[in-house]
């Protein structure tokens, strides 16, 4: 760099009447802390921003109704399935399925008529069903034994439709057919209410 | 941290006339010194690990000189009474006001090439590491600095024997 001493010269001249330094290293050294501790912070706090806002999405989310949440059983307590429960009605063979189980069973020609709005089962387990071209059908569900009665039918198609009553009877449970009546004492006095 | 202690003392001297090269101002020297050293002592180990820690200073220092100049608070002010001129130095002969002025009149990233290169001795590509700028740049602003500053010299008859 000699060819450019002349410049060099000039620049320490610049420099010659340097002023006394300052305070020492220790000075350096405590800003130096500090902007390394200012920096740890930045850091923690880039950190943390993502949790601080997770936890608070997670504490202002809309959590499920009340009433849903006591409603749902104790994880303690074994639930028991009852297709009754909160019902007063008897348990009894549902007419539906009778009436569904001998129309299946009809050969061609042979049809229900129109059923009437007070079917019903009758007294020893019977349940008289009209047929379409005249006359009635008898159905009868005694000791676990069923039969159907009608003169539009054949005896292997009326044991036929016995039969189906019967499968049907079974499916649904065996349940007793007239559901027996409520004790005088539980029956409410709708006269008094 | 012993041994940042004894770095920064042994250095901060020859580091304070560099920076005062580069702002002309003892006092903002002093603080892009203690703001450079304090930004060492934050990397201290790595830097040191790495075996780079006079270029790491010297491009901190010419960082922090040069984001001065883009602080819009730093930049001169338009004010209605001059300031009370300071007394003349009865040793100075005019060069050093001359060479304070030339320097003042070269844009900071040419002020700061030449003080790199022709004050700290630096190579081109040393000085374009310090400046994160290209070789070709370097050369070309050194030229450019070096001609203002000997005209500017040269002008002042500070320099024997150089064309005006």
């Amino acid at each position: 760099m000699t060819e450019h001493q002349d410049v060099r010269s000039a620049l320490a001249e610049l420099v010659a009447d340097e002023p006394d330094l300052p305070a020492g290293t220790a000075d350096i050294e405590r800003r130096g802390a500090r902007r390394r501790n200012r920096r740890y912070a930045a850091i923690g706090a880039l950190a943390l921003t993502p949790l601080l806002a997770g936890a608070v999405a997670v504490a202002v989310w809309p959590s499920a109704p009340p009433a849903q949440v006591t409603a749902q059983p104790s994880p303690s307590v074994e639930p028991v399935f009852d297709p009754n429960a909160g019902t007063q009605l008897a348990v009894g063979f549902p007419l539906g399925s009778a009436v569904d189980a001998v129309s299946g069973a009809l050969p061609a020609g042979v049809a229900l008529a129109e059923l009437p709005m007070d079917l019903g089962w009758g007294a020893g387990g019977t349940l008289v069903l009209p047929l379409a071209s005249g006359g009635t059908l008898t159905v009868t569900i005694t000791d676990g034994a069923c039969g159907v009665v009608t003169s539009q039918l054949t005896p292997a198609q009326a044991t036929a439709a016995a039969d189906a009553v019967c499968a049907a009877w079974v499916a649904a449970g065996s349940p007793p057919v007239l559901p027996a009546d409520p004790s005088a004492s539980e029956r409410p006095d709708l006269a008094a209410r | 941290m012993n041994d940042f202690r004894e770095y920064a003392g042994s250095r901060r001297a020859a580091l304070r006339r560099t920076a005062y090269l580069l702002c002309g101002d003892w006092h903002l020297a002093d603080d892009l010194v203690q703001d450079a050293l304090a930004g060492l002592f934050v990397h201290w180990r790595r830097v040191r690990a790495g075996g780079d820690v006079e270029p790491y200073v010297r491009r901190m220092l010419v960082n922090g000189y040069l984001a001065t100049h883009r602080r819009k608070w730093r930049r001169e002010v338009a004010t209605a009474e001059l300031p009370e001129p300071a007394a003349a130095d009865p040793h100075d002969d005019g060069t050093r006001d001359v060479l304070l002025r030339a320097l003042a009149g070269l844009h900071p990233s040419q002020r700061a090439v030449v003080v790199l290169r022709y004050w700290e001795d630096l190579s081109v590509e040393q000085t374009a590491a310090a400046l994160g700028c290209g070789t070709g740049n370097v050369k070309s602003q050194a030229s450019r600095g070096l001609a203002h500053l000997r005209e500017a010299l040269a002008r002042s008859g500070a320099l024997e024997g150089e064309p005006a």
